[in-house]
């Protein structure tokens, strides 16, 4: 399935002006339902989080291995890939929200970075991971 | 008027969706990446470490010491990483 994103305004001021290194951020990818829409208006996890998806063992992944180089002439963000696994029944999400957790207290404080969307609903079986893989980094600048 | 709210609304209108590299896949759980993948994946961090040196000394110049040290952390780590992936492929290897 083809993979998008769209980015939130926080992210485009907060790079901007330096508050958010993408080398260094500690980041999080939140599972979210197919259904929630992108809404330029959401800036921080609590306008979003009553949509979280958060049963069969989904739950907030940390990035690791994270890093923002340069591949050729865009500038990449590489991390590992993303994995949750399914326990206790189907699990069954269809977005991904990238959210900030530097200095967070709690989730009116965590930023909104990126709504990944993964093309529909992936659904895995107990015992699986939903994995979203990142061979060739999870975004780039072009 | 319409013609100049059409390009206002182009303008100001909410960003499209952007293609981007990563794929979805159900795979089962606490599987190793395939040797394919951990190979490309030591050749994305050589590459990285080979970038860093130049990095680290621009933020060092830009942002100061601090900013610089988070980021030679961050080397270690990737070298760990690289020397790890080293080791379990010389592993898959030997086996073979």
């Amino acid at each position: 399935m083809a993979v998008t994103v769209q980015f939130y305004k926080s992210a485009k001021d907060y790079l901007g002006d330096g508050a958010l290194n993408l080398n260094t951020a500690d980041l999080r990818m939140v599972p979210m339902p197919t259904a929630l829409a992108f809404n330029q208006a959401h800036d921080f996890l609590d306008d979003i989080a009553a949509s979280e998806v958060t049963t069969n063992g989904a739950t907030r992944k940390a990035l690791t291995g994270e890093s923002w180089a340069l591949s050729g002439n865009n500038g990449r963000f590489d991390c590992d890939d993303i994995n949750q696994t399914a326990s206790g029944g189907t699990l069954t999400f269809g977005k991904y929200a990238l959210v900030d957790y530097t200095g967070r207290t709690n989730d009116t404080d965590t930023e909104l970075l990126a709504l990944f969307d993964l093309g529909g609903d992936a659904s895995a079986p107990a015992g699986f991971d939903v994995a979203l893989q990142t061979p060739n980094g999870l975004f780039e600048l072009q | 008027m319409f013609a100049h709210l059409a390009r206002l609304f182009r303008k100001v209108g909410p960003a499209q969706p952007v293609p981007v590299p990563a794929k979805v896949a159900i795979v089962p759980a606490n599987t190793m990446p395939s040797i394919d993948r951990r190979m490309a994946r030591v050749k994305r961090l050589r590459e990285l470490l080979e970038l860093w040196p130049a990095k680290v000394a621009r933020i060092e110049r830009k942002q100061g010491a601090a900013a610089a040290l988070t980021m030679v952390r961050k080397q270690r780590r990737m070298e760990a990483e690289l020397e790890q992936h080293l080791t379990s492929l010389k592993a898959d290897f030997a086996g073979l």
